[in-house]
């Protein structure tokens, strides 16, 4: 309580009830408060305001001193700071048991002890803060998480990469791994020469445990490491062709790469039963104006729907028309024959209401690309949220870049939102920044208001483990209930709703006060007439006290 | 007839704030209660809200995708829609439970609400009528 002062009346007017503080100032004294009696203040002011110390400043005295505008004067006096004006609950315990003037002390040192409680409990909670783990685990040795590891090593951060079995290059950026060949390899050297940077195969399966400052990772041959941060970076793997003979994006950047000379027709069917995505549509185009200009063959895009407003690929259409690239827009009736691996595709061209026939020397039919596997099975394990297309996050407003549902994991490349050069490039240097604000070495703020598992009423059915959409609910086996990852949580409350033993309390509204500041709305008095449309409804303040109409 | 309005702190909040500056006064019988998200209304709530005398629950929460706590809005009108066609099979004709997605800027389709609840089947309150012209100009903003 060091900073407090507290400005009181004498009450002089009422010479029977005049108050000695003269104990209560010794008592105040103990614990640091400065106490000032002023003697009639409403006639006279308070003169030695000057002497006053401390940041924050009670005042105490009856309703004239509101009424002749000294609390309004001390508040200007006061003006830098005026959430330390504490006046109103004591004034308010003061008018309650005005009639004794031993109880005005009384009052007095109870407000003062119970503002005391709440500012440590304030202070208590502001400084509630979670000092992370130092070291960042990357998943996946690709493409992205290559290029996310050595920009983190670049900037003295300890990064485990964690090598997946997967493709090095998803498609995206199949052409410009295909233009930098050694791209992937320089990346993983710069990662091997920094001081840095550790690979650890992924093998056995990989165990994850969430902790309060961060992860904990176990693999099959028993390494353990805690993480402050993961980074998924997993790339994406294209399926087979479900018509055989017909050549996948990859295996036709695999002959590209090969640098097999590419002659004759290539026919490039997209849209097949769903559209395909922008990053696919990206390295087709790519794909045919390599094949028109160095290997002279004939390129066909057969497509149903021309969205070039996409991903800036405006140009790279123009390019591919240029080129001498042809565009057709096909309809639902499109024919294609399979004749023991060569095709024979006929239909209707919607653009120039023709019908064309091609017979391709290959035919591509490009897949969506999907993560693998192991890369499911670890973003679970990490309670990732992938949504369509599985996409660990589309662009959303509440989301920073690389953010995902689980705050600590950060998600990049074909993780993110399809892949796309310039994106990754822009999406590792926002990455460096969100992992070194979250390693800050000075920990970081959890939320004020998260909930409270009741380990008694808890029957461990785990359904806000389920529900959480952050992830911030865990099993706590010893306990034998749930437990709350306070780093992850975002004080929501839906696992409070959700909760069917009762057993989450949010701190600050529990559930009997929730309910019975409904029943205190149902019961306030209307305190106008509906026609006369008095005061306007402004914006409502703290829940859960606030009527509408205040 | 008693309104009980439980809105959100994202968008819920933000169009109530937005009501007087549209020139729209929340009538006398609204009582407005704020929650972090309208996630947290479970039915018992609803419920119990209902049972102290309230003779209306509005529910006022962000678009779709468009929550902050991802799907919060979309539990929410789950139990709404439950309890409403709870009341509706058990034959409860005075008591009314809704769920309203709105944005920041559509007061306006608030305050209808609000008018079309208070006022069901009538023409929408002059308030809500009045408050439809300046909406236009304070959505600009």
């Amino acid at each position: 309580m060091q900073g407090v002062s507290v400005v009181m009346c004498d009450f002089s007017c009422q010479p029977r009830k005049k108050v000695d503080c003269r104990s209560l100032r010794k008592e105040l004294a103990k614990a640091g408060i400065q106490v000032v009696v002023a003697k009639k203040p409403c006639r006279q002011g308070i003169e030695n305001l000057d002497d006053l110390q401390g940041e924050k400043v009670l005042f105490a005295g009856c309703p004239l001193l509101e009424e002749n505008g000294l609390y309004g004067r001390f508040r200007e006096r006061f003006s830098a700071a005026p959430a330390n004006f504490l006046d109103l609950d004591v004034k308010r315990s003061i008018l309650d048991l005005y009639d004794d003037a031993k109880s005005i002390e009384q009052a007095l040192s109870r407000s003062i002890k119970a503002h005391a409680r709440i500012l440590e409990a304030k202070e208590a909670e502001a400084t509630e803060t979670v000092k992370p783990e130092a070291k960042v685990l990357v998943y996946g040795a690709g493409y992205s998480g290559l290029h996310a590891a050595a920009a983190l090593c670049a900037t003295d951060v300890s990064v485990d990469v964690l090598e997946t079995s997967g493709p090095t290059v998803s498609p995206g950026c199949l052409a410009e791994a295909l233009r930098n060949r050694d791209a992937v390899r320089k990346l993983r050297a710069a990662v091997e020469q920094s001081q840095n940077g550790v690979f650890i195969p992924h093998r056995n399966g990989v165990r994850l445990s969430a902790l309060e400052n961060g992860f904990h990772m176990r693999t099959g041959d028993g390494m353990e490491a805690l993480y402050g941060a993961v980074v998924f970076a997993p790339e994406r793997v294209e399926g087979p062709c479900a018509e055989e003979g017909a050549l996948n994006l990859s295996a036709l950047y695999a002959a590209l790469e090969r640098r097999q000379q590419l002659r004759g027709i290539t026919a490039f069917l997209l849209d097949r039963g769903r559209p395909s995505t922008p990053e696919v549509v990206r390295d087709v185009l790519e794909a045919a104006k390599i094949i028109r200009d160095a290997h002279r063959g004939e390129v066909w895009v057969l497509l149903r729907n021309v969205q070039v407003s996409l991903q800036y690929q405006e140009e790279l259409y123009g390019d591919c028309r240029d080129a001498g690239v042809v565009f057709v827009k096909y309809r639902e009736d499109l024919s294609l024959v399979d004749d023991y691996g060569s095709f024979d595709i006929a239909g209707h061209d919607e653009q120039v209401h023709t019908a064309f026939s091609i017979h391709p020397d290959r035919l591509v039919i490009p897949q969506i690309p999907r993560l693998p596997a192991e890369a499911g099975v670890f973003a679970a394990a990490l309670k990732l949220r992938l949504e369509k297309d599985e996409y660990s996050q589309s662009d959303s407003l509440w989301n920073l870049p690389n953010d995902t549902n689980r705050t600590g994991v950060f998600a990049v490349g074909s993780a993110r939102s399809g892949m796309i050069p310039t994106l990754i490039r822009q999406d590792v240097s926002s990455l460096v920044a969100a992992v070194e604000e979250r390693l800050d070495p000075a920990g970081f703020a959890v939320e004020e208001n998260i909930p409270v598992v009741d380990a008694d009423k808890c029957v461990y059915c785990l359904t806000c483990v389920r529900v959480c959409p952050f992830g911030a609910m865990a099993k706590d086996p010893e306990q034998g209930a749930a437990r709350v990852i306070a780093s992850a949580c975002r004080a929501c409350g839906i696992c409070v709703a959700e909760c069917p033993a009762e057993a989450l309390e949010v701190r600050n509204l529990r559930r009997e006060a929730l309910f019975s500041a409904v029943e205190a709305l149902a019961e306030a008095p209307d305190t106008r007439p509906p026609a006369a449309g008095s005061p306007a409804a402004g914006p409502p303040a703290a829940a859960p006290t606030s009527g509408g109409d205040s | 007839m008693k309104l009980l309005l439980l809105h959100c702190t994202e968008s819920g909040q933000k169009v109530l704030a937005r009501l007087p500056q549209i020139g729209y006064r929340l009538p006398s019988t609204v009582r407005t209660m704020e929650l972090k998200c309208t996630g947290r209304i479970n039915e018992e709530l609803l419920l119990s809200s209902l049972e102290d005398g309230f003779d209306a629950v509005l529910v006022v929460g962000c678009h779709r995708e468009n929550c902050r706590y991802l799907d919060g809005n979309l539990r929410a009108e789950r139990r709404v829609q439950r309890i409403a066609r709870m009341l509706a099979d058990a034959g409860v004709m005075d008591k009314k439970v809704d769920m309203l997605l709105v944005g920041p800027d559509e007061g306006a389709k608030l305050a209808a609400r609000i008018a079309a609840f208070l006022a069901p089947g009538a023409e929408p309150a002059a308030g809500a009528e009045t408050a439809s012209v300046p909406a236009q100009s304070g959505g600009k903003k």
